[in-house]
């Protein structure tokens, strides 16, 4: 199986609200996906279509290899977005119950593995209600991946976790690839998107921005950028050749440059406009291509929203 | 089917485990105790001080002896016996001991003797008020002029008046005023006993008149007493029918129906919640990933159901045992338990599924009360029909109603319990209706379950429900 998910013209509509437009998706199989989007933007009710959740309006939804519109799957991990925990259940308890819910008869054994991984031993007899935000959180990444499932659809799985346990989420979920399994990742963090996910999709108003390895998505989309500090006046670099926009930091300028714009013509025009202190040439991050793609206007209220969310 | 049970065993073990559970399980033993225990327990705290009685007299020569006579039913109350037998009781001081007492027992009497003169009694009754309202006296009682007369020109000469300031007084009602209108009556009726016919007055004394209480108030002789019709043994002997405690044979039915209402309602009440507080916490978006919504509801009715069994195996046993304990057992049989347990077990089903389907369409508790109108009046309205039916369990309204679905369970164990002579195809046919009605409610609720369960926002219309049910996915 090359692809674990296909969908083909899918439309989800809720009332009038058109919440994924048209969508045509691939997911290889054993690789990491990145969902990338704005609040409100389908992700999640994408997620909720492979996952069976909701049927299409239109379109077909392939998920490993079927087109049943049967939504229990026990080849599947979900991880929901907020925490979908029993809060007076004990926690190996609650995993055990998940696990048996996806048929494996003996979880108890990987349980106590996982418990002892993600340093949840001693929370084993505790009730999820007395969990911190990060403990139920990586609760529920164990009760997504304990059975072993081919396709794992984590929905920000880095919700309310500090660096060091975030730390062993990507550790596991880099393992669950290595076993073979799919990841789906849906994330508002661009840097894990970039650094973890072999390809990424950008959704935006229901429909599909982008989607690629992070090689062709930079090769597409990506632009040169130039970070530059001048000793003279302010001056206006957006009338200077090659350059897309700019954006003032205070002592430094940041400027995108147009796909065919000369990094040296560049150069030579911020110099005829005084003495040029730090001239640094880079690439577009994820980050600026996320920002671009989705619409300077609109994301910049999205990304306060994620970087609050996070 | 492992995963519906597995669910099944998750809601069972949490709704027994849970406190909601506890407490409702031990709610209605605890009102029943009470019920029976509290009066007994607030007589104890009552006060024990002796209350005055003056009762004035107006009747002709000698009177009624009211006091004496009332005085002496009062020490032969069982309470007061023992004391009285002990010489504690002065003359005309109430008995000393008044715990679990009749109602005379802390009453003291004192007679005067009046005039049929107006002004006279009018003046008697204001001074006598004044001592009332002093504390002097609980009240007093008065016994007009014509009171032994056959036939009275004038009532309310006639009449056996009391005044008191109390709203309510029980002592007053039962223990005096009853036994006083006794006395007057079988006072005026010893004019007719040729056998007093040589005394000075034709009277009873206090004496006599409290032997002819006590003989008119002993239940062992003359007491009717109902009974089963006779049947006839295998070798076609006829047998007489057993004694029928009518009482519980009264209640029975009644206790039978409401047990059933009370265990659909304590177990599909927090079932509601459950399912809302799964639906917010996005755990139904976790099990739906595991199980379909038709095994995730039928996984949650059976649990239900269970939970529900114990309920009813609780109150319902604990009934038993009390019933053998005084040997009610036999009126109660063994087919009444287990066609309890047949409707019981449908009830749980078709309201259950009712239940769970307004929690998967709500997003908190004051939406759910909107939606469940009409579920709760689907519920309780067949209650309305209990007198009805227990009145006359075989008749046609009885019979009709009985067979509306959603009132079939109580209505069918309440008939049940009120006749033995139903013939077997009525509670048959009310299972099989129960069950096209379960069938179709769980259909019903399985529809709205699955697209329910996951939505957000404002709560469906019913019109919206409706779309709901029919829509395609």
């Amino acid at each position: 199986m090359i692809d674990a998910v296909i969908l083909s013209d899918v439309t989800k509509r809720f009332g009038t609200k058109v919440a994924v437009n048209s969508l045509d998706l691939r997911v290889r199989a054993g690789t990491i996906t990145g969902f990338l989007g704005p609040n409100g933007s389908g992700k999640t009710t994408t997620l909720r279509l492979i996952t069976r959740l909701y049927d299409p309006d239109e379109g077909v939804v392939n998920v490993l290899g079927s087109t049943s519109e049967k939504c229990a799957s026990d080849r599947l991990g979900y991880l929901p977005e907020e925490r979908g925990l029993y809060r007076s259940m004990r926690v190996f308890e609650l995993l055990t119950f998940f696990a048996r819910l996806k048929g494996v008869r003996s979880p108890e054994a990987d349980i106590r593995d996982w418990l002892e991984r993600l340093d949840l031993a001693d929370a084993a007899q505790l009730k999820v209600e007395a969990l911190s935000k990060g403990m139920a959180q990586r609760v529920q990444f164990i009760a997504a991946v304990v059975h072993r499932p081919i396709l794992v659809i984590l929905d920000e799985p880095y919700s309310g976790l500090d660096p060091v346990h975030a730390a062993q989420i990507g550790d596991a979920i880099r393992e669950l690839k290595s076993r073979g399994s799919t990841v789906i990742l849906s994330t508002h963090d661009m840097d894990v998107a970039q650094q973890m996910c072999d390809s990424l999709l950008l959704i935006h108003q229901g429909n599909k921005v982008l989607d690629g390895t992070w090689e062709e998505v930079r090769h597409r989309h990506g632009r040169l950028t130039v970070r530059a500090r001048l000793s003279g006046l302010p001056i206006d670099v957006s009338r200077l050749p090659g350059v897309e926009r700019s954006v003032d930091l205070g002592a430094e300028t940041s400027i995108t440059m147009v796909p065919s714009g000369d990094p040296q013509e560049l150069l030579l025009g911020l110099q005829q406009q005084g003495p040029v202190a730090r001239f640094e040439l880079g690439e577009s991050s994820l980050r600026e291509i996320f920002l671009e793609r989705v619409g300077a206007t609109r994301s910049e209220g999205a990304v306060a929203g994620v970087e609050n969310h996070e | 089917m492992n995963k519906t049970l597995l669910i099944a065993k998750r809601e069972f073990r949490a709704a027994i485990l849970s406190k909601a559970f506890l407490i409702s399980l031990l709610t209605l033993p605890i009102m029943f105790i009470a019920a029976i225990g509290l009066p007994s327990l607030i007589e104890r705290f009552k006060s024990t001080d002796t209350r005055r009685i003056v009762i004035v007299d107006r009747t002709p020569g000698k009177g009624v002896e009211a006091a004496a006579t009332l005085e002496l039913l009062r020490d032969r109350e069982p309470a007061a016996a023992a004391d009285v037998e002990a010489g504690n009781v002065e003359a005309g001081n109430a008995p000393t001991d008044l715990r679990a007492a009749g109602p005379l027992a802390r009453l003291a009497f004192e007679t005067l003797r009046g005039s049929a003169d107006p002004d006279e009694t009018l003046k008697l009754h204001y001074e006598l008020g004044q001592r009332v309202s002093a504390g002097e006296l609980a009240a007093f009682f008065d016994i007009g002029p014509a009171a032994l007369e056959a036939k009275a020109e004038d009532p309310e000469q006639a009449a056996i008046s009391y005044f008191t300031d109390r709203a309510l007084d029980r002592e007053l009602l039962l223990g005096v005023g009853a036994n006083l209108v006794a006395i007057v009556q079988l006072q005026r009726s010893a004019g007719q006993n040729p056998l007093l016919m040589l005394r000075k007055e034709r009277r009873y004394t206090p004496g006599e008149i409290a032997n002819l209480l006590a003989a008119a108030a002993e239940k062992s002789a003359g007491a009717l007493v109902r009974r089963e019709f006779p049947t006839s043994d295998e070798s076609g002997r006829l047998v007489p029918g057993k004694k029928v405690e009518s009482a519980f044979k009264a209640i029975l039915p009644v206790a039978a129906a409401l047990l059933l209402f009370v265990s659909v309602l304590l177990v599909a009440s927090p079932q509601l919640q459950g399912v809302i507080e799964e639906k917010m916490n996005r755990i139904g978006e976790v099990l739906l990933g595991s199980a379909t919504p038709f095994q995730l509801l039928t996984g949650k009715l059976l649990g239900m159901t269970a939970t529900g069994l114990v309920l009813a195996f609780v109150y319902g046993g604990g009934g038993l045992l009390a019933a053998r304990h005084w040997g009610l057992v036999e009126s109660i049989g063994w087919a009444l338990p287990a066609w309890f347990l047949v409707f019981q077990i449908l009830a749980m089903l078709l309201f259950g599924s009712l239940f769970i389907a307004v929690g998967s369409a709500c997003n908190d508790m004051k939406e759910a009360q909107n939606l469940l109108m009409p579920v709760s009046i689907l519920l309780s309205l067949p209650m309305v029909f209990l007198p009805v039916v227990m009145e006359d369990p075989t008749g046609n309204l009885a019979r009709a109603v009985s067979f509306i679905p959603f009132g079939t369970p109580p209505l069918m164990i309440c008939r049940l319990a009120a006749t033995a002579h139903l013939p077997i195809w009525e509670p048959l046919l009310g299972v099989l209706v129960m069950i096209a009605t379960t069938i179709g409610s769980v259909w019903v609720a399985s529809r709205i379950f699955r697209i329910g369960y996951l939505s957000t926002g404002k709560a469906p219309s019913m019109l919206e429900l409706t779309r709901w049910i029919f829509s395609r996915s």
